[in-house]
């Protein structure tokens, strides 16, 4: 996007972040409670790579934040004993995933506040350049 | 004791705008950087327009996608708006100039 408005390129992008980690903190809460045969691989959770935007413009500065990659958890998951489940094994056994509940609450947590803190910098940039723009007005 | 003479003031260097590396040449015209300045604009709210259609279609994967590219486009019309007014209350100050 133009450079003139760049604050809010960069806003932008964090935002873009957030709102992915958000998603991928859903995703876990979403199969949290999955349960499978030992044979198979439980869900993995989901986890967002980010790494610092390339810095287009050569201002130093940089371009905000991007998502490089997904990378997953462990696929062994946790192994529990639950003889009447259809999907237990000839020993009782299934496999749930291996997220922790509260730990991802506390990531949702984060991410909201971040993407709140993103929304905040693009409002404050907003409110600048607006304020520029009536300059002798 | 001998006093040292006091100097001339020295004028404060002054920036030559002519000379700043990014300006555009001399030789353009006025009109045409507003012109350009419009393309710039036209584009941003047709990307505005397009992510205004992906929220209907439902094809829009983040909200402050198309708020910012709307935002973005508003802030890039009011710019060029306000240069071609300040641009045109300069030209009215030299008509009105009395020879």
């Amino acid at each position: 996007m133009s450079n003139v408005f760049a604050t809010l390129g960069v806003a932008r992008s964090g935002m873009g972040v957030y709102k992915l980690w958000l998603d991928a903190v859903a995703d876990n809460v979403a199969n949290i409670d999955n349960v499978g045969p030992t044979d198979a691989a439980a869900f993995q959770e989901r986890f967002v790579v980010v790494a610092p935007a390339e810095d287009a413009a050569g201002t130093g500065v940089g371009d905000g934040a991007r998502v490089v990659a997904v990378a997953f958890g462990d696929p062994n998951g946790r192994v529990a004993y639950d003889p009447n489940n259809p999907m237990a094994d000839e020993n009782g056994m299934v496999r749930r995933p291996d997220i922790d509940l509260a730990e991802q609450m506390v990531y949702m947590q984060l991410a909201q506040r971040g993407y709140q803190a993103n929304l905040a910098s693009f409002e404050r940039a907003r409110e600048a350049y607006e304020a520029a723009l009536s300059i002798g007005r | 004791m001998a006093l040292a003479p006091i100097s001339a003031i020295r004028p404060a260097a002054m920036p030559t705008p002519a000379v700043r590396a990014g300006a555009p040449a001399a030789s353009e015209s006025f009109g045409g950087t507003l012109s350009k300045a419009l393309d710039t604009v036209s584009a941003s709210h047709a990307e505005a327009d397009r992510l205004a259609v992906d929220a209907a279609t439902g094809d829009l994967s983040a909200v402050h996608d198309y708020t910012i590219a709307a935002t973005e486009a508003q802030l890039l019309t009011q710019l060029t708006v306000e240069v071609r007014n300040r641009a045109i209350e300069a030209f009215n100050d030299i008509m009105r100039m009395q020879v």
